[in-house]
C-alpha cells in the first residue's frame, strides 16, 4: 500500500480525540410529512459506536434502522425533521453546514447500499467510481488513483483487477458489484462504515462470502462497522454489540453474546424463536411472531411491541417502557423483564 | 387479562374486523378513488364535459343558422354576437360551436378506431410472438419512420375531405403508439404465473387474451386512449387549416381557423375563438389522461 | 462499439428501401396527374400521352419504383410542373438550404432549453418555478403548432406594433439582406417551430431526471461526499440525457415536418411550403422528391439516435 495513505489511527488534531466511542447519537428523532400524515420513522433514539467495533442493528423493515443510518449520514430527504444530537468524535453532525459534511462523508462515514446492482452508476465504469471516491478525498493524480483503486479490489478479492477496473457493472455479477461497492466504502480509511442490508439483495451463497470480506477488509483497515439487517443470524459472529429495533425505537442493546444467550426483551425472543434451527425436525412448524408492525404514522401510544407480544398487559397500552439495565452494557426497553427472562430460559441455547 | 391485541385484523370473535374487509377492496375502486381526488383531472373533467354539452346545446339556443346570412358584417364580438361575425354576415359563435362539434367527434371516432386497431395488432404481436410480431412490429416501424405530416397531407388530399373519410386517415397513422404499449404489456404478460395456469388448464388462446390479459391492460389502453383525442383534435385542425382536410361547407376548428386567417389584418381576434376552443379541449383531455395515469401507477410518476 | 454500429447501420438499409417503396405508393397512388385531365377541357389526347409518358404511368408501380431510384441515384429527381418545367433537384436543394436556416437554429434553441428546463424542473421539484414550467408544458403541448404561429404572427404584426410602435420581427417572408434581417424574419417562425417541442421534451426530461435523481446510485454518490453540482452533472445527467438525446433525434426529423405549417405561416420560402404548393398542383414529381427526402433524412436520425444511445449507455451495446 502506497505511503500517501492516511494513516491509523487519526492524528488527535482532527476533531475531539480521546478514548471513548466514534460515534454517539443522542435522542434522535426523525419525521417526515407524507400526504397521509406524519410518519415516525425514527423516536429518541440512543446508542453509541465504539472505534473498530462491529454494532449489528437489527430489526423489520419500518423499524426505524435504514432512516437511522440515513439520518448518520446526512442523506435524509429534504422534507425530514430531524431533533436530537449525532457526535461523531465530539462534533455534532447535525450542526455542520453542508460543506462540512461533504467532508466528512465518504472520508470519515461511508455508506454500504443494499443493492449492489443500483448503487453503482450503470453508465460509469467501476474503475472511475472507485476512482472517483478516492480523488474527492485524497489529493492523488489520476495515474495514482488508478493504482490505488486496483489495490483496493485486490484487497476485496476481485480477481484480475486490471481487467475488472474498466468494465461496467452489468458487467459483473451482484457478489463482484458489492465487493467494489466494499471498496468504495473503504477507500478512504473511514473510522466508521455504515452497511445498510449489504448482502439482501444477493444470493444466499454469495451472501457468507461477501460478508467475509467485509468484516476482514474492516479489522485490516480499524473501521468501525455499522451492520443493520433484519437477520439476527447475520450478526452472530461477526457482531460485538447488537442492538434491536422496532416501531422507530430501539428495544434491546447487549454484547452479542448477551443477546442470544440471554435475551431480554420478547420482541428480541421472537426473532430469536423465527430463525430456523439446524436441530429442529422438519416438521416443526416455523415460529413467525404474530401480528403486522406498527402503520409509522400511527404509533401505539404504549410499548410499540405490545399488540404482537405474549408478556403485555395494560400498562403496557399505554405506557411506553423505560430502558432498563439488565447486565453490563445490557439495557431492554420493557415493563415486564423479569417475566420475560424467565421464559427466556427455555430458549437460551448456543447462537444459531 | 384482557385481550390486547387491538389492531388485529381478526376481532375477540374470531371474524374479520371492518377495517380488514376495508384492505381488500378492489383495485378498480381504489384507482377510481385516486383519479377522483386528482383535483386538476377532475376539473378538466367538468370543463370538458360543459364544452362539450356547449357544442350541442349553444346551437339550438342560438338565433342563427351556422350559415345564415345576416346583414351585419365583419361585426366584432357584441351582445348580439358574441364572437362577431364574418365577412358574408354568418355568426361566428354558432359556426364556432358547430365546428367544435364535429372537431370533436372526428377525434373521438379516431381514438376509438386507432384504438380498436392498436389493441387488437398489438395483442396479436404481443401474444404470439414469431412471425406474428416480425411482420407487424415492421408495419409498425414503417409508419412511425415516415414522416407523419407529409404522408397524412398526401393522403388527405385524395381522399379526406370528407369529415369520417378523413378519421380513418388519422386512425390508420395514429394505431402505432396504442400497439406498441399493447404489445409491450402481452409481452410482459405472457409469462406470468396466471396465464400459466390459464394455459394448463386447457384454455385457447383467445380466451387468454380476453379474458385474463387484456384486463391488465385495460388501463393504459384508457389512457392512451384519452391522450389520443387530443392528437387528433390538433392533427385535424392542422390538416383542414393548411386546406386539405375537411372541407367545406362542413366546418371543424381547423377550416374555421383557415377562414380567420383571411381576416387576420381586420380583426385579428377572430383566430382566438376556435383556436382557444381547440387549445382548451386538448388541455382538458391531457389533463384527464395524466390524472388517469396517476390513479392507475401513483407509485410511477410525480407529479 | 463498432459492431454494434454496424450492426444498426445494416439494420436501416432494408427500413430504408422498405420505407422508401411503401412512400413511393402512397404518393402515387394518392397523387393522380391524369385525375387533373379529367376536368380539362382543352386537353387532348397528346396532352394525356405526355402525361403518361413523363411519369411511366403505364408501368406498375414496383417498376415506376425502380426507375425512379436509379434516376434518383444519379441525382435526376424529376421534372416540376408547377413551376416552370423546371428540374426538380435544384430546386430540392435550395428549398431544403432555407429550411435548415429554421430548423437547425431551433433544433440548438430547443435542445439547450429542453435541458435546462428539465434539470431545474426535476431539482426543484414542488417548486413554483417547477409549476409553471409543467403549466407552461401542458399548454404547449395542448396548443397546435399553426395556432401558436397565428398568434405570434398576430400579436407581433399588429398588437406589438400598436403598442410600441417598434416592428422588431417580420411577420412574413424570408429576408437575408442581412445577419439581423435573417434574425428578425426567423426569429418568429424558429420560435413557433421551437415551442410545442420544448414543452414535450422537458416534460419528459423532467420525468425522466426525477427518475433518476431518485435512484440509489445518486444516494451513493452523495454519501462519497460529492458536491451536489458534481452528482447532477457527473451522475444524474449522464443517465437522463440518455433518452433526451435520442429524442432530440426524432425531434429533429419532427421539425421538418413542422416545417410544412410555419413556412406557410409566415410566408418562408422552404421545402414545407414547397410541399404544400406541389400538393395542390398535383406535381408529381415534386412530392414524391420532398416526401422521399424527408423519409429519408427522418431514417437518417433515428438510426444517428440509436448510434447516440450505443455512445452513451454501454448496457445496450450487447444485445
Amino acid at each position: 500500500m502506497s505511503a500517501v495513505r492516511p494513516e491509523l489511527p487519526y492524528p488527535a488534531s482532527r476533531w475531539d480525540s480521546g478514548d471513548g466511542p466514534i460515534l454517539q447519537v443522542e435522542n434522535l428523532s426523525v419525521e417526515f410529512p407524507t400526504r397521509e400524515g406524519l410518519v415516525h420513522a425514527v423516536e429518541d433514539v440512543s446508542f453509541r459506536v465504539e472505534p473498530g467495533e462491529v454494532l449489528g442493528v437489527v430489526g423489520e423493515s419500518g423499524s426505524g434502522k435504514s432512516v437511522t443510518a440515513l439520518a448518520i449520514m446526512g442523506l435524509l430527504p429534504k422534507r425530514s425533521r430531524v431533533r436530537g444530537a449525532i457526535r461523531f468524535r465530539g462534533r455534532d453532525l447535525l450542526a455542520l453546514d453542508r460543506t462540512a459534511m461533504r467532508d466528512v462523508r465518504g472520508r470519515e462515514i461511508s455508506m454500504i447500499f443494499q443493492d449492489p446492482m443500483t448503487a453503482l452508476n450503470p453508465v460509469l465504469t467501476v474503475g472511475r467510481q472507485l476512482v472517483e471516491m478516492i480523488r474527492r478525498h485524497q489529493d492523488l493524480d489520476r495515474q495514482e488513483a488508478r493504482r490505488e483503486a486496483l489495490e483496493l479490489m485486490d484487497l476485496v478479492g476481485i480477481p484480475a483487477p486490471q481487467r475488472r477496473i474498466d468494465q461496467f457493472p452489468h458487467e459483473l455479477s451482484g457478489g463482484m458489484c458489492q465487493r467494489i461497492v466494499i471498496a468504495i466504502a473503504i477507500a478512504n480509511r473511514p473510522l466508521l462504515v455504515i452497511a445498510d442490508e449489504p448482502t439482501t439483495a444477493l444470493d444466499v451463497t454469495i451472501q457468507a462470502q461477501v460478508m467475509e470480506v467485509m468484516t476482514s477488509v474492516q479489522a485490516e483497515v480499524g473501521s468501525a462497522l455499522m451492520l443493520i439487517t433484519h437477520d439476527l443470524g447475520l450478526v452472530a459472529g461477526t457482531a460485538d454489540r447488537v442492538q434491536v429495533m422496532y416501531g422507530g425505537r430501539i428495544m434491546e442493546t447487549a454484547p452479542a453474546n448477551s443477546i442470544f444467550a440471554e435475551g431480554a426483551n420478547p420482541y428480541t425472543l421472537g426473532l430469536l424463536r423465527s430463525l430456523p434451527r439446524l436441530d429442529e425436525s422438519g416438521e416443526t412448524p416455523l415460529f413467525s411472531i404474530r401480528g403486522a408492525p406498527p402503520s409509522a404514522i400511527l404509533r401505539p401510544e404504549g410499548c410499540a411491541f405490545h399488540p404482537r407480544c405474549d408478556y403485555a398487559t395494560d400498562q403496557c397500552v399505554v405506557e411506553p417502557p423505560p430502558m432498563v439495565a439488565v447486565g453490563a452494557d445490557h439495557l431492554s426497553r420493557c415493563h415486564h423483564i423479569d417475566r420475560v427472562l424467565a421464559g427466556s430460559a427455555a430458549v437460551a441455547e448456543s447462537p444459531p | 387479562m384482557t385481550d390486547v391485541r387491538s389492531d388485529s385484523l381478526v376481532g375477540g370473535d374470531g371474524l374479520l374486523q371492518p377495517s380488514a374487509v376495508q384492505e381488500a377492496r378492489g383495485f378498480g375502486r381504489q384507482v377510481w378513488d385516486r383519479f377522483v381526488h386528482h383535483r386538476v383531472a377532475m376539473a378538466a373533467v367538468v370543463v370538458l364535459v360543459l364544452l362539450i354539452a356547449s357544442f350541442w346545446v349553444a346551437p339550438l339556443l342560438s338565433p342563427f343558422e351556422f350559415d345564415e346570412l345576416t346583414p351585419d358584417l365583419r361585426q366584432a364580438p357584441s351582445w348580439a354576437h358574441p364572437f362577431g361575425t364574418d365577412e358574408i354576415g354568418r355568426d361566428l359563435l354558432v359556426r364556432t360551436f358547430i365546428g367544435g362539434g364535429f372537431s370533436i367527434r372526428i377525434a373521438v371516432l379516431v381514438s376509438i378506431v386507432a384504438t380498436l386497431i392498436g389493441t387488437l395488432l398489438g395483442a396479436l404481436a404481443g401474444y404470439f410472438g414469431g412471425w406474428v410480431d416480425a411482420v407487424i412490429s415492421q408495419v409498425v416501424n414503417l409508419v412511425l419512420v415516415i414522416p407523419a405530416l407529409a404522408i397524412l397531407l398526401v393522403l388527405a388530399l385524395r381522399w379526406g375531405s370528407g369529415p369520417w373519410a378523413l378519421a380513418m386517415i388519422l386512425a390508420a397513422l395514429l394505431w402505432v403508439r396504442i400497439g406498441r404499449v399493447v404489445r409491450g404489456l402481452f409481452i410482459s404478460h405472457r409469462e406470468a404465473d396466471f396465464v400459466e395456469a390459464a394455459r394448463a388448464a386447457g384454455a385457447r388462446s383467445s380466451r387468454i387474451m380476453l379474458r385474463h390479459i387484456l384486463p391488465n391492460a385495460v388501463g393504459p389502453i384508457v389512457v392512451e386512449m384519452t391522450l389520443l383525442v387530443g392528437t387528433a383534435i390538433i392533427l385535424e385542425s392542422t390538416v383542414s387549416f393548411l386546406g386539405l382536410g375537411v372541407q367545406f361547407p362542413i366546418p371543424t376548428l381547423g377550416n374555421l381557423i383557415n377562414e380567420a386567417k383571411g381576416a387576420i389584418d381586420t380583426v385579428p381576434s377572430r383566430i382566438l375563438f376556435p383556436g382557444g376552443v381547440a387549445v382548451l379541449i386538448t388541455l382538458c383531455v391531457n389533463f384527464i389522461g395524466d390524472g388517469l395515469r396517476d390513479a392507475l401507477d401513483p407509485a410511477g410518476g410525480h407529479a | 462499439m463498432f459492431a454494434y454500429a454496424v450492426r444498426r447501420v445494416t439494420a436501416t438499409v432494408p427500413v430504408l428501401i422498405l420505407a422508401t417503396f411503401f412512400v413511393y405508393v402512397l404518393v402515387s397512388v394518392a397523387n393522380d396527374p391524369l385525375a387533373r385531365l379529367a376536368t380539362c377541357t382543352a386537353c387532348d389526347e397528346a396532352a394525356y400521352e405526355r402525361i403518361v409518358q413523363l411519369y411511366d404511368l403505364d408501368q406498375p408501380i414496383p417498376v415506376r419504383f425502380v426507375g425512379w431510384i436509379g434516376d434518383a441515384m444519379q441525382g435526376d429527381l424529376g421534372i416540376s410542373t408547377s413551376l416552370g418545367e423546371r428540374e426538380v433537384t435544384p430546386i430540392l436543394l435550395e428549398r431544403a438550404w432555407n429550411t435548415a436556416l429554421l430548423a437547425v437554429p431551433a433544433f440548438v434553441l430547443i435542445a439547450i432549453t429542453a435541458v435546462i428546463l428539465s434539470v431545474f424542473s426535476a431539482v426543484r421539484q414542488y417548486t413554483l418555478g417547477d409549476y409553471l414550467i409543467t403549466g407552461g408544458s401542458f399548454l404547449g403541448i395542448a396548443m397546435p403548432t399553426f395556432f401558436f404561429g397565428l398568434l405570434l404572427q398576430v400579436a407581433f404584426g399588429v398588437w406589438w406594433q400598436d403598442w410600441t410602435g417598434t416592428k422588431p420581427f417580420y411577420v412574413t417572408g424570408m429576408h437575408l439582406e442581412s445577419f439581423g434581417d435573417y434574425l428578425s424574419s426567423a426569429g418568429l417562425p424558429i420560435f413557433t417551430l421551437a415551442l410545442v417541442i420544448v414543452a414535450t421534451e422537458s416534460r419528459f426530461g423532467r420525468a425522466s431526471m426525477l427518475e433518476v435523481i431518485n435512484a440509489d446510485y445518486i444516494r451513493m454518490a452523495r454519501s462519497k461526499g460529492l458536491s451536489e453540482g458534481r452528482v447532477i452533472t457527473g451522475h444524474a445527467l449522464r443517465n437522463a440525457l440518455i433518452p433526451i438525446v435520442t429524442l432530440w433525434a426524432l425531434d429533429f426529423s419532427a421539425l421538418l415536418g413542422g416545417s410544412v405549417i410555419t413556412e406557410t405561416i409566415f410566408a418562408w420560402p422552404g421545402l414545407g411550403q414547397l410541399l404544400l404548393n406541389a400538393l395542390t398542383a398535383q406535381d408529381l414529381d415534386l412530392v414524391m422528391a420532398i416526401v422521399v427526402f424527408i423519409a429519408v433524412v427522418t431514417i437518417g436520425f433515428n438510426l444517428i439516435a440509436d448510434l447516440l444511445y450505443g455512445v452513451l449507455d454501454p448496457r445496450v451495446r450487447y444485445d
